[in-house]
């Protein structure tokens, strides 16, 4: 793959002058290389941006950059020193500052407690100065563009806030350097926006970011650089007008990708699910759907629109005021997610570590679980008929696994998603209900889900109701779009609508 | 693996000391002695006191003791398990009489000569040895009716529930207070234990006030010594007289200091148990009852006794 | 070329199904038997190994019922009480004059019961299983040593047509061990070949999960804590035609033995792994250790150390193998 000679890369007129630069990094755990000479250097000033398919190496790279890992080989450059030793504390202090996608936070301390954790203002006789504090974090907080009572719990935040919380804490302590990763996996586009305001008005000052993410429309819009890893290697580093989406994901992935989502052949059937005057307080408000077999339905809006919210109404789990679901033209009454089940409605929830898997099981506990009065009676399994069946499925759906006893924890995001479908087809549902179908996987296994979902309603029969946060997803996969705003559905857009019609029902006008 | 290695090396290490000792023990008298509980120095002392004996007197014995825990089930199972060792004849001090009944008539049965020490079990055993506790009891009462004058209010503080000790203690206790005007006020079983002792009479000096009680009788010192703890904290020894059983160094003290009135020295059953356990092993003949002489001990006759109970 | 998070466990061979570790306790088990037999000449002795397989079978029946609590993610503190409840009510009624078949009915429903009192709170109140059985174990204590009035209640007469539960043999094995083997063989079904099995597995791996997949979670978790009150029952009958008495303080301490067996069986406190093969290994393992150190003579409180540190060496042990597989 191409090198790039590390002085063609340091451009940026308004801050001239490297803060970072990685030479030739090395590093390798037991029995795997997780690393191999990767370099790139970023500016001041500079948003840059890291990209590759899980399991690439961005996290490794940049837990060495936060001094958790030791790197076994090249080195890393500070504002021109060399770090020969680094520890987190060491890196933090010359200015690196690390936002995971977990953030470290004590959720039962306030914001300004989080902002200042270890560093509280105090008085001469040591003893806490509460005012100043809440002082200081205000300050913190405005700089950045938004304002949080610095009294409140961080545990009663939005995740958006809290991820604004993390970077005021990054720049109070002066961060040169921060790194974000994943931070737009939690966010609405409404969010999103106040987070590249932040972003900009920091880069402004002079402090540089390494944005990770895998929406390449985010690149894009924010990065004026982007490192693309594959395999532990860095393929290519370049300033992003060089980029374009295709050629960007081509170097993700190493093979051409003709296009992005599956040829799509739309036949809808007859009505399969109705949905009529669902309400529940301000969460929900008399919302109706239909849904006919062989569609997909795509439904998105700002996160807290309600459109999770009106999955678990429909599947059951939770309750609501007042409204009436209809399947197959008759009434239904769905009281339990067993119920749902029962009746032929696969639910794959939003999030699926916490929600959807028993992460200590097999894949083959996993897919079996949720109907296994097809492998005999319920005090008579009949175990191979069960592992029988889930090779099948695995066979099926191209789920990489060495075993279906394997440990389903151990599995990539996207491996465990397809098994999650393949649960709700062992459960025989004909209508599918899924809650962000691609989140937490890579560019790669994308692509085979989005395949996957439509072989099911063309081939299969299926109807297919998906909540997503991907407008390109949306737009790319979805035959009717319902977008939804502040509980209710505030338009039905056809297929190939752009996004900022749909941006434009998302929000008020 | 971690588990097995330590494991193995912890019993490795004991294996070539034992495995000695196992070889030594083939030729020798095998007597097993299952003591229900050691939570109580009168039972430290009868274990400790014939396996002094058998050290050394008796090199042709090996003694295997085991200890019930105070649970009675657990002395079933080191019964069970001293019969599958192969022992001749079994001492046994059982914690409750019925529970250890049928395990010991097994033993009987299976041709191995059974010894009981103080407490009795409810079957026929090959000797059994021990103070007798009716008249014990019996001049406990007399002792506390005198002392009141035929008239009071009295705390009796028990021993194990179920034990035979306890019954006779207290069979003989109302028996010699029949037609005086002393009555119980209330009675507990404090498992012969200090701390339960303690926590009872606290309780019952609150509910009854000064000058409400004038006697306890605890059915062995160191409960007696809990009732003495609780009266001092609240300042009442001096109203009540208080009567133990046993004959420990420390009651002996305590009725020299003039807190406790009287106690009534309990053989230990050592010696003598184990003398009786080898002379039935080898097969002589023994009374099937043995009864060890009591003593009464108050102030009169304290100093001589000072230092020779246990 | 995969990255370090690509490595795949399997859950065992297929034979050692609820032994996560595979076949590991397997081999400690053996190795314990055959050091035991070079450290005493009574270890093979046959009364010597009936009286271990009754240990195994005692302690064994009521670690069934907490390996079906644990693996919800709960616990049982109460099956001591619970067992001394029973275990008075069983000689209360037989020297009341009922006749054996009406006992042990009776016994068993109360059994029962009291285990769906521990499951009422904990779903329906929603308290900690921790907390609750926790309550019932004192209050069990305290109901067992009312109706007992404080004394071991001997049942008499009685004890003679008692006997064969907890004194009687079968094929030269007693009949509690032909009673666990029942107890384990019905439970190693259960969890391997039924839904219901499954879903317990389920609710103690992620609660939230087995109700979206249409699980009635509430049902299973109470259904375990009955099962526990069952078998707490069950053994109290046997431990009173054992003794015959009914002792209110019968069964003191048996649910910490219980849980020790069911974790170092491989039973994972966290929920959702483990099984009844490993708590019948978990039992004999330390039945064995106990006979070994009684047969050498070793004092009971150093023998309370050594189990002790085995229990924590278990648990340490698990803790370590979940770190591997984490690399």
């Amino acid at each position: 793959m191409s090198s790039i000679s590390i002085d063609e890369t340091t451009r940026d007129p308004a801050f001239p002058g490297v803060f970072l630069r990685m030479d030739s990094i090395e590093k390798s755990f037991p029995g795997v290389k997780a690393l191999q000479g990767v370099s790139f250097s970023v500016a001041r000033g500079e948003v840059h941006g890291l990209v590759g398919e899980n399991g690439a190496g961005k996290s490794t790279l940049m837990k060495v950059l936060a001094g958790a890992y030791h790197a076994n080989g090249g080195q890393m450059e500070l504002n021109g020193e060399i770090i020969t030793a680094p520890t987190p504390a060491a890196m933090i202090e010359r200015g690196v500052a690390v936002i995971y996608q977990e953030f470290a936070q004590a959720d039962h301390l306030s914001v300004a407690e989080n902002i200042f954790m270890n560093r509280l203002p105090r008085n001469q006789f040591g003893q806490i100065n509460w005012a100043v504090a809440a002082r200081d974090a205000e300050t913190a907080m405005s700089r950045l563009g938004f304002n949080i009572d610095p009294r409140r719990t961080v545990g009663s935040l939005s995740v958006a806030q809290r991820q604004m919380v993390e970077i005021a804490r990054a720049s109070s302590r002066n961060a040169q350097l921060i790194v974000l990763d994943e931070p737009s996996a939690v966010l609405g586009d409404n969010e999103l926006e106040k987070l590249f305001a932040t972003i900009r008005s920091l880069q402004a000052e002079g402090v540089a970011f390494i944005y990770i993410s895998h929406r390449l429309k985010e690149i894009f819009e924010l990065c004026q650089r982007a490192t693309v890893l594959r395999d532990g290697r860095m393929v290519s580093s370049r300033p992003i007008e060089e980029w374009t989406p295709d050629t960007l994901i081509q170097s993700m992935v190493g093979r051409p990708i003709a296009d992005y989502f599956p040829k799509r052949n739309a036949q809808p059937g007859e009505e399969v699910l109705g949905v009529s005057g669902f309400s529940r307080g301000k969460a929900l408000r008399n919302v109706s759907l239909t849904l006919r077999r062989g569609e997909i339905v795509g439904i998105c809006g700002l996160a807290g629109a309600g459109r999770s919210e009106l999955l678990r109404a429909i599947v059951g789990r939770d309750p609501v005021d007042a409204g009436e679901i209809s399947l197959h033209g008759r009434k239904q009454d769905i009281a339990s997610p067993r119920k749902a089940i029962q009746l032929g409605l696969g639910f794959a929830p939003e999030d699926r570590k916490t929600e959807g898997l028993f992460l200590s099981q097999s894949v083959k506990f996993n897919v079996t679980i949720s109907k296994l009065g097809r492998f005999g009676s319920p005090a008579k399994l009949n175990l191979g008929k069960e592992r029988g069946a889930v090779r099948d499925y695995v066979r099926q759906l191209r789920v990489k696994t060495p075993e279906v006893d394997a440990k389903i924890g151990t599995l990539s995001g996207g491996n465990q998603q397809k098994c999650v479908i393949a649960k709700q087809l062992n459960a025989q549902c004909d209508i599918l209900l899924i809650d962000e179908p691609t989140r937490g996987v890579d560019v790669g296994a994308r692509r085979e889900i989005y395949e996957l979902l439509v072989d099911l309603v063309e081939r299969e029969g299926l109807a297919v109701l998906m909540v997503s946060s991907e407008l390109p997803e949306i737009i790319g996969m979805c035959d009717r779009i319902l977008v939804m705003r502040e509980g209710e559905i505030s338009a039905e857009l056809p297929r190939g609508s752009s996004e900022e019609e749909i941006m434009k029902h998302a929000t008020f006008h | 693996m971690k588990k097995r290695d330590f494991l193995k090396s912890a019993l490795m290490a004991g294996a070539a000391v034992m495995l000695a000792t196992q070889v030594m023990a083939q030729d020798k008298i095998k007597i097993g002695f299952s003591q229900g509980t050691m939570n109580h120095p009168w039972r430290v002392a009868m274990v400790e006191g014939n396996k002094a004996y058998a050290a050394e007197n008796l090199p042709d014995v090996k003694l295997i003791v085991t200890d019930g825990q105070n649970e009675s089930s657990k002395q079933v199972t080191d019964v069970e398990s001293l019969m599958a060792q192969g022992i001749k004849v079994l001492m046994i001090s059982p914690l409750t009489a019925d529970a250890l009944t049928p395990v010991v008539a097994d033993a009987m049965a299976a041709g191995i000569k059974v010894v009981s020490l103080d407490r009795k079990v409810n079957t026929d055993v090959t000797v059994h040895v021990g103070a007798e506790n009716t008249p014990i009891g019996v001049a406990a009462g007399k002792f506390i009716a005198e002392k009141l004058n035929g008239t009071g209010k009295v705390i009796e503080l028990q021993g194990t529930g179920g034990a035979s000790v306890t019954t006779d203690r207290h069979d003989g206790f109302t028996a010699a207070l029949e037609g005086t005007n002393v009555e119980i006020v209330a009675a507990q079983n404090c498992d012969f234990l200090r701390e339960n002792a303690v926590k009872f009479m606290e309780d019952q000096l609150q509910r009854f006030g000064p000058g409400q009680i004038q006697a306890v009788y605890a059915h062995n010192d160191e409960m007696a010594l809990g009732a003495i703890q609780a009266l001092e904290a609240v300042g009442r020894l001096d109203e009540v007289i208080v009567v133990g059983i046993d004959g420990q160094n420390t009651a002996f003290d305590a009725i020299k200091e003039g807190k406790m009135a009287a106690t009534f020295v309990y053989p230990y059953v050592a010696p003598e148990g184990m003398e009786i356990a080898y002379k039935v092993a080898k097969g002589e003949a023994v009374d099937p009852i043995i009864i060890l002489p009591g003593k009464q001990v108050d102030a009169s006759n304290v100093d001589e006794m000072l230092g020779k109970g246990f | 070329m995969a990255a370090p998070d690509r490595m795949t466990e399997t859950a065992g061979r297929k034979f050692f199904i609820g032994l996560p570790r595979g076949a590991g306790l397997v081999w400690v088990l053996i190795g314990l038997c055959i050091l035991a037999t070079f450290l005493s000449p009574s270890f093979l002795n046959p009364v010597n190994v009936t009286n271990v397989l009754r240990q195994v079978a005692l302690f064994g029946i009521v670690s069934v019922g907490m390996t079906f609590v644990i693996l919800t993610k709960g616990i049982d503190l109460s099956v001591g009480s619970i067992l001394g409840v029973c275990s008075v009510t069983t000689a209360l009624l037989l020297v009341a004059g009922w006749t054996m078949p009406a006992v042990v009915a009776a016994v068993l429903v109360i059994g029962v019961l009291m285990g769906a009192v521990n499951g009422l709170g904990i779903t329906l109140g929603g308290i900690p299983p921790f907390i609750m059985t926790l309550g019932m174990m004192v209050m069990g204590r305290g109901l067992a040593l009312t109706l007992a009035n404080g004394q071991p209640v001997s049942i008499g007469g009685r004890a003679a047509e008692f006997m064969w539960l907890g004194r009687g043999a079968a094929l030269g094995l007693p009949v509690p061990v032909w009673i666990f083997a029942i107890v384990a063989g019905v439970a190693i079904y259960v969890l391997r070949y039924t839904t219901y099995g499954r879903q317990i597995y389920a609710v103690g791996s992620n609660a939230e999960a087995a109700h979206l997949s249409g699980i009635n979670v509430g049902l299973v978790t109470f259904s375990v804590y009955m099962i526990s009150g069952f078998l707490a029952s069950l053994t109290a009958l046997i431990f009173v035609s054992r003794l015959t008495v009914g002792e209110p303080t019968a069964g003191t301490g048996i649910e910490l033995e219980a849980i020790a067996i069911t974790v170092i069986g491989g039973t994972s406190l966290f929920g959702g792994e483990g099984g009844i093969l490993g708590t019948i290994i978990g039992a004999g393992i330390l039945a064995i250790l106990a006979n070994i150190m009684n047969l050498l003579g070793i004092s009971p409180f150093t023998q309370q150390i050594v189990k002790g540190a085995i229990i924590i060496g278990a648990a340490l042990y698990e803790m370590l193998g979940k770190r591997r597989s984490r690399h």
